[in-house]
Formats: structure tokens, C-alpha cells, sequence
């Protein structure tokens, strides 16, 4: 808990000192409300790159062959806005939204993806976030439950 | 050997059903969760539907920036299109592109779709341009029709892919419960067959123990007469003898029926078996009359044992005794007619301290067999010196293997006197048991019980031949009577022994009297006859010993030529006699005189005894008025010593 605390501290001076810059990487991209230590937040593409970034190489219905995807894990980011809840309503541009249990973080390791291929993802290639579950590696996720919950066009979460 | 055999094929059957039931319902639960598996696959339904939706979202916000032709607006615009073109995107992944597989029309619907979006890319920057605005809503437009359809299609699809999951999960169900009805089927089929074979175990049970209740019955009870046997009685009386003997006496009667074997003879076995059923059933009712918990049993042929209960006031068991003999004053209502048979009765009062069962039925049958010795219906209680007299009987049928041995047995000779000479014409050869320590025994004691001990037929041999070489040693001339008894003459081959005793001692046989009682005559067994007619031939006499003390009448002499009628010692009177016995004196004289053999007098002790016998005719007289019996060397000795005295002063000398 102390521990858990102290990593949230550590991340809002972050957040704090490195107030978000303009320009292309400067501009938020992800907006986190609901439950959270600061009520609401905007990040950059810069913030979340801020964080450890994981990689996972799976397949997916949506592409083809094998792809490796980047990003931050959604249980660093969860830990970094200070989150609490039981669920993550993740909301896309489309407007199409799902709703992750915080069970999922830990027991497979999802991935908010900033990067396809080492490229980062537009808008036409499902980005700029992309919520990637390890699907080759964990063949039990590649049901329709948790091909609802990896929600591309990301644009916002809300923790319920 | 059927049924293990049927076990072994319902087991066989049993493990394949369910080896097969394992592998079928697995292979079911694979199917299921395959079929499940598959309707939680990708959804490309959903996946045209909300690209539909993307679509129409773009054609609002391009006519909304035409309407209002804001930066705002314009940049909506741009963002549906780049939503679009995710979609797009999403749409060359493998999963649409697997349903696409499926459906090359749609394909090229597809690759048309992608190609037309590409080209509006290059539209979507003079926008601005109103003219540009219209052919980008035109163009979207014309797309409509093949979004439309990809997403009916897909939707279609996923319906067909749905419906077929639902079919094979539904063919997977109904299989599933047909294989549930059959294994239900089976297990009831199983159910049944234990059933039933329970149901004939239960019933080999019943037969089992029936069969064991009949064999216990056989086992207790007589056949015949469904009465106790002899161990039953035996474990009733100790059961009795345990608990109620206290309060109350108990008693045990043998009773065996006179003269039953020659009922049996005469209206044959199946009549004897009549007569002893319809014995039990009325010494059963009357017992019972008596008191209740009296028992009946047969101890086999024609002995029965009572079990009889004394409560106070009862009469007397000698009272008792009387009754039971009573009973048997009606004859009996047999299939084989009716019976008139009466009974001997021997008891014994059950005492608080004899407790073994064997002891007192040997009791009753000592008793029994003193009642039968004083003739018909006779009534005898069991004392002391009945099994005194058993002792003793066991005790000389043991010591008589000793006898043999040491050569105890010997003959005692009994000089026979002439009546009208007064001289020694022969001795009677009487066997006597030297017994080391009980001193001399008479024959009474042990002759008997040699008969039905089978040593009759070495003792008797040995008296005959000691009797032919000692009489040649006494006299020259004189003859000698040897007793011959039952067992000899019906139990061995008397004629050869007796001609070879003679041959072997070298005894002329007209110096031989062989003695058979009045009893063994009267049994009017043809083979006795027919060995005393061929010893008879050799010169061999034959007398008639104790006559006048049986049942026999003077009308049997007739039947055989008798050498000697030997006149029993009861008819010897103590003093002068009478009329009657003179009448039959003379009346014997008579009938020998007639059937020319010699009358001999026993048991003379008196001068006056003899003197009237010689009177009345007799020719021939023994007794201890002419000498006792005495061992062989007496007379020998005496031979010598009075070679030339006569027999009359000799005995005028006693």
C-alpha cells in the first residue's frame, strides 16, 4: 500500500516537472477521469512513453500475421493515475466502448499499444492507443469476451 | 458353472459399457466445447455492423460540414474518414478476411470498397471546395449499397455460423441424452438381473434351509414314526434334567413290545412298520395325556424311550408303569389289520445327581431287560444291582479273552449212575471258569455272555475235546454228555468240529452224548435238526437236557429221535412227592419207552430221591447223591483207588 502510494507520489511530480509541451507529441491524447487520484487527467503520447513500455508479439483477427506491439501496461498506467476501482470503461473514437475488469491487468498483462511494428499508430491504423491482449501466448483469450475488451481508437478511460 | 460363466460375461459386458461410456461422453465433451468454442470465435458480424455505423458517421458529418462548413466540422469529417479507413484496416485482418475467404462475390465488394475510400483520401483535403464536398457525399454514397452488404452479409453469416453451432450443439445434446437413456437403461437392466438373481439366491436360501431343517429333523427324529430318536431324547432329557428337575420327578421308561418279531414274520415288514407307527402315535397321545411335557422317542425296532413327568399328588411311576402296560390291552388299527401286542416296561427315576443322559437311558434299559426276563408285560425299576450285573458282565467278557489263554475253562465231570446196576455209566461234562482270583465260576456266570461275546465257539470246542481225551483217561467204558449250546450250533459248523474232536482225541462216538436244551429244540430250526440227525448217524447220542421247564409241549418230542430225555431237576421233590408228579413220571416213562430213549434223572441228593425215580422208572440218575462235580483227575484218582468197588458201595459209604 505504502509502496503503491510512493510509486503515485513519485509519478504526479513527474507528471508535475514535465508539464506537457506542444506539438505533435505534446498533445494529449488520452484522457483518464472517473476514479483517480486527480479526478481527471489528460496524457501526451509523451507520458505514457514515460512509462516502462512492454512489448507483445501476437496475432490478431485485425491484422494479419504476427505483430509486435508496444506500450505501456495498463497496470503500470492504472497505478500511475491512481486509480481504485473494480473496472476500466475504455472508450474509442468511434464511440465504442468496453468495459475491463482490473482482474485482466494482472492475470494477462494487457498492453495500452502506442506502437505497431515499432511505427506508431494513427487514427487509420486503429490508433493512437490500442488496448492489446497476449493472445498467442495466453490462447484462452481469443474469445469474443476479450476480443470485445481490445479496444482500438482509443481515446479515453474511465475508472468505475 | 453357469452361473460364474454368466457372471464373468455380465462383468465383460459391464466394463465395456463403460469404457465405451467414457470414450463417447469424452468424445461428446470435445465436440460440445469445440462447437461452444466456436461461437465465441470472432465475430465478424458485429465487426460489419459497427463498420456500417462508422460509414453512416462519416456521411453525417461530411453533410453536416456542407450544412456548416466549420473547421470543427471539417475536422470531424477527417476523423470519421480516418475511422473509416481503420476500419478498413481492421476489416484486411485475418479474422474478416476469413469470412471474406468464404465468399469471393463479397471479396470484390470488399477490394472495390477499400479502393474507392483510398481515392476519396486525396478529396478529403479541398473539401472546402463545395463542388469537391459533393463528389465525396457522391462517391460515399455509391458506397453505401456495398457496405450495406457486407454487413448484411457478415450478419448473415454469423446467423449460419450460429445456427450450425446450435445444431451440433443440440445433435450433441440429443446424443448425449440418448446415451444417458441408454446407460440409465443398462444400469436399470442391471438392477433387474441383481434382482433376480437375488430373488433365486433368496430362493436358494429358502431350499437351503428348509433342506437343513429336514435333515435336522432326519437327523432327530425317527423316519418311521416322526418320533425323537435316540439323541434327540438324549439332549431333551439333559435339557430337562438342567431346568426341572427341582421341582418335580422325572423318570425314564424303555418299553420294547413281546414277541414283536414274530408279528414282524407274520404279516411282514410293511405290517410291522404299521404296527410300531400306530405304537408311537398312541404311546405319544397318552404320554401326553399324562402331562404335557412328557416325550416319546423310538429308539429303533421295537424299543421306545419315555420321557415321563411326576408333579406332587401324581400317581407313582410304578403306577405309571402299570398304565403304560394298560395301554397296549387294545389292539391296534393298523392298514394291515388289527394288532394286539403287549409291552415290557423297565424304568428309572431320573436322580438330581446323575446327570449324563447316556447313564440313565442304559439304566432304563437294564431295567428293561430284568422286566422282559420276568416274562410278558412284565415291570421292572432300575436298581443298583442291575448295573452290578453289568459290571460284571463287562467285566468277564473282557476277562474271557484272558480264559482263553490261560486255559481257565475247563470241564468239571459229573458221574451218571444206573439206575438198576448202581454203577457209573457216564459223566456229564459241566464247564467251570478257574479264575485266578474270583476262585471257580459256574457256567451260569459266564456261558451266556460267551454266547453273545462269539468265545461260546472256542470254550465249547475245548470242553468237547478235554471231555473226549479225559474220558478215556477216567474210563474204559464210561460215556460222556457234553452241552451243546445255541451259538454252537447255529454260529459254527458243529458236525465237522465234533467229528473231528473225535478223530484227533480218538473217542468212538457211541461214547459221546451231545446235550442240547428244550429251549434250542423248541426254535424247530431245520439245520439244528440237520447236524444233530448227521452226529446222530455217527453213533454220537442225543439228549434232551432240562426238559419240562420251557413252553414246549409233549407233542414236539415226536420230532426228533432223542437218546436221553434228561428230566429237569425241578421235578425232583423234596420229600416223598405226589400223585401228580408221579402221574407225570410214569407218563415220560411211557412216551421214552415208546420212542426208545433213556429216561435220566438231575439233581438227585437223597437216597429217597433215588429210590423213587428207580421206582418210577427212570433208568439213569445223577446228582450229588452219586458225587459232585468234580475235576478229571478226581476220578481218575478214585478210578484207580476203587477200580474194583462198586458204585453202589461208594455211595452207600457218603
Amino acid at each position: 500500500m505504502g509502496r503503491l502510494f510512493l510509486c503515485t507520489l513519485t509519478i504526479k511530480l513527474i507528471l508535475i516537472f514535465c508539464a506537457p509541451s506542444h506539438g505533435q507529441s505534446g498533445q494529449a491524447i488520452l484522457s483518464v477521469s472517473g476514479n483517480i487520484a486527480a479526478g481527471q487527467i489528460d496524457l501526451t503520447r509523451d507520458d505514457l512513453e514515460r512509462l516502462p513500455q512492454s512489448q507483445i508479439r501476437t496475432g490478431t483477427p485485425w491484422h494479419k500475421g504476427i505483430v509486435t506491439f508496444e506500450g505501456p501496461r495498463l497496470s503500470d498506467l492504472m497505478k500511475m493515475v491512481g486509480a481504485s476501482g473494480e473496472t476500466v470503461e475504455v472508450i474509442a473514437l468511434n464511440d465504442y466502448s468496453a468495459s475491463l475488469p482490473f482482474s485482466d491487468f494482472d492475470a494477462f498483462n494487457p498492453i495500452l499499444a502506442l506502437k505497431e511494428n515499432g511505427q506508431f499508430m494513427t487514427v487509420q491504423s486503429k490508433g493512437p492507443l490500442f488496448v492489446v491482449y497476449p493472445f498467442d501466448d495466453r490462447p484462452e483469450l481469443k474469445t469474443k469476451l476479450y476480443f470485445a475488451r481490445s479496444v482500438w481508437l482509443v481515446r479515453a478511460l474511465k475508472i468505475n | 458353472m453357469h452361473r460364474s460363466f454368466f457372471t464373468v460375461l455380465l462383468s465383460a459386458v459391464f466394463l465395456l459399457i463403460v469404457l465405451v461410456t467414457f470414450r463417447l461422453h469424452e468424445s461428446l465433451h470435445d465436440t460440445q466445447s469445440e462447437t461452444i468454442g466456436r461461437t465465441m470465435q470472432y465475430d465478424a458480424a458485429w465487426n460489419g455492423a459497427n463498420g456500417r455505423l462508422e460509414f453512416y458517421q462519416l456521411i453525417a458529418s461530411a453533410q453536416k460540414f456542407l450544412l456548416d462548413p466549420s473547421e470543427t466540422n471539417l475536422r470531424d469529417t477527417e476523423l470519421r474518414y480516418d475511422i473509416l479507413v481503420s476500419r478498413i484496416s481492421v476489416w484486411e485482418g485475418e479474422g474478416f478476411q476469413a469470412f471474406l475467404g468464404t465468399r469471393p462475390d463479397l471479396r470484390e465488394v470488399f477490394n472495390e470498397l477499400k479502393h474507392s475510400l483510398t481515392d476519396l483520401e486525396s478529396s478529403l483535403r479541398d473539401l472546402s471546395d463545395p463542388a469537391r464536398l459533393e463528389t465525396f457525399l457522391a462517391t460515399l454514397e455509391d458506397l453505401k449499397p456495398n457496405l450495406d452488404r457486407l454487413a448484411s452479409e457478415a450478419y448473415r453469416g454469423n446467423l449460419e455460423l450460429n445456427a450450425t453451432a446450435h445444431a451440433d450443439l443440440l445433435e450433441s445434446f440429443r446424443l448425449e441424452a440418448l446415451f444417458f437413456i441408454g446407460v440409465l437403461s443398462f444400469e436399470t437392466l442391471l438392477l433387474v438381473i441383481a434382482l433376480l438373481q437375488n430373488n433365486s439366491l433368496s430362493a436358494a436360501n429358502r431350499r437351503i434351509r428348509k433342506n437343513a431343517e429336514e435333515l435336522a429333523f432326519l437327523a432327530h427324529n425317527d423316519s418311521l414314526t416322526g418320533l425323537p430318536n435316540r439323541d434327540y431324547f438324549k439332549d431333551i432329557l439333559k435339557e430337562t434334567g438342567n431346568t426341572d428337575a427341582q421341582d418335580h420327578e422325572i423318570a425314564v421308561f424303555a418299553l420294547d413290545l413281546d414277541g414283536f418279531n414274530v408279528i414282524n414274520d407274520t404279516v411282514g415288514h410293511s405290517g410291522g412298520d404299521a404296527l410300531l407307527t400306530a405304537v408311537a402315535e398312541r404311546l405319544k397321545r397318552r404320554a401326553v395325556r399324562l402331562d404335557s411335557r412328557n416325550v416319546v422317542a423310538r429308539l429303533g425296532g421295537d424299543e421306545f424311550l419315555l420321557l415321563v413327568h411326576k408333579g406332587h399328588g401324581a400317581p407313582g411311576f410304578d403306577e405309571i408303569a402299570g398304565s403304560i402296560i394298560d395301554w397296549f390291552s387294545e389292539p391296534f388299527r393298523t392298514e394291515a389289520g388289527n394288532m394286539l401286542v403287549h409291552a415290557s416296561v423297565g424304568y428309572t427315576v431320573v436322580t438330581p445327581n446323575e446327570e449324563d443322559p447316556q447313564n440313565i437311558l442304559k439304566d432304563a434299559d437294564l431295567a428293561l431287560n430284568a422286566a422282559k426276563a420276568g416274562g410278558r408285560g412284565g415291570i421292572a425299576k432300575y436298581d443298583l444291582d442291575m448295573r452290578q450285573l453289568l459290571e460284571q458282565r463287562t467285566w468277564i467278557e473282557k476277562e474271557l479273552d484272558f480264559a482263553r489263554w490261560r486255559n481257565e475253562i475247563v470241564p468239571y465231570y459229573q458221574p451218571q449212575i444206573d439206575l438198576e446196576s448202581g454203577e457209573v455209566v457216564g459223566y456229564e461234562a459241566l464247564a467251570r471258569w478257574d479264575h485266578p482270583r474270583r476262585g471257580l465260576l459256574g457256567p451260569d456266570a459266564f456261558i451266556k455272555i460267551a454266547e453273545i461275546s462269539g468265545d461260546i465257539a472256542w470254550m465249547g470246542e475245548g470242553i468237547l475235546r478235554a471231555a473226549c481225551t479225559d474220558i478215556q483217561q477216567i474210563s474204559t467204558t464210561a460215556r460222556v454228555s457234553v452241552n451243546l449250546s445255541i451259538a454252537q450250533l447255529v454260529g459254527t459248523d458243529i458236525v465237522s468240529t465234533v467229528k473231528r474232536v473225535l478223530e484227533e482225541t480218538g473217542l468212538p462216538p457211541r461214547r459221546l452224548t451231545l446235550e442240547i436244551t428244550e429251549s434250542i429244540a423248541m426254535l424247530n430250526e431245520d439245520l439244528i435238526f440237520d447236524a444233530l440227525r448227521e452226529l446222530q448217524k455217527t453213533g454220537i447220542a442225543i439228549a434232551l437236557d432240562d426238559f419240562g421247564t420251557g413252553y414246549s409241549s409233549l407233542s414236539k418230542i415226536g420230532q426228533f429221535r432223542w437218546d436221553e430225555l434228561k428230566i429237569d431237576k425241578s421235578f425232583v421233590p423234596e420229600n416223598q412227592g405226589n400223585e401228580v408228579l408221579f402221574a407225570i413220571v410214569e407218563f415220560l416213562r411211557k412216551i421214552s419207552r415208546q420212542i426208545d430213549c433213556k429216561l435220566v434223572v438231575e439233581g438227585v441228593e437223597t437216597e429217597a430221591q433215588r429210590d423213587l425215580f428207580a421206582k418210577l422208572g427212570c433208568q439213569i440218575a445223577q446228582g450229588y447223591l452219586f458225587g459232585q462235580p468234580a475235576p478229571a483227575w478226581n476220578f481218575m484218582d478214585a478210578q484207580a483207588e476203587n477200580v474194583r468197588q462198586t458204585a453202589g458201595k461208594q455211595l452207600s459209604r457218603r
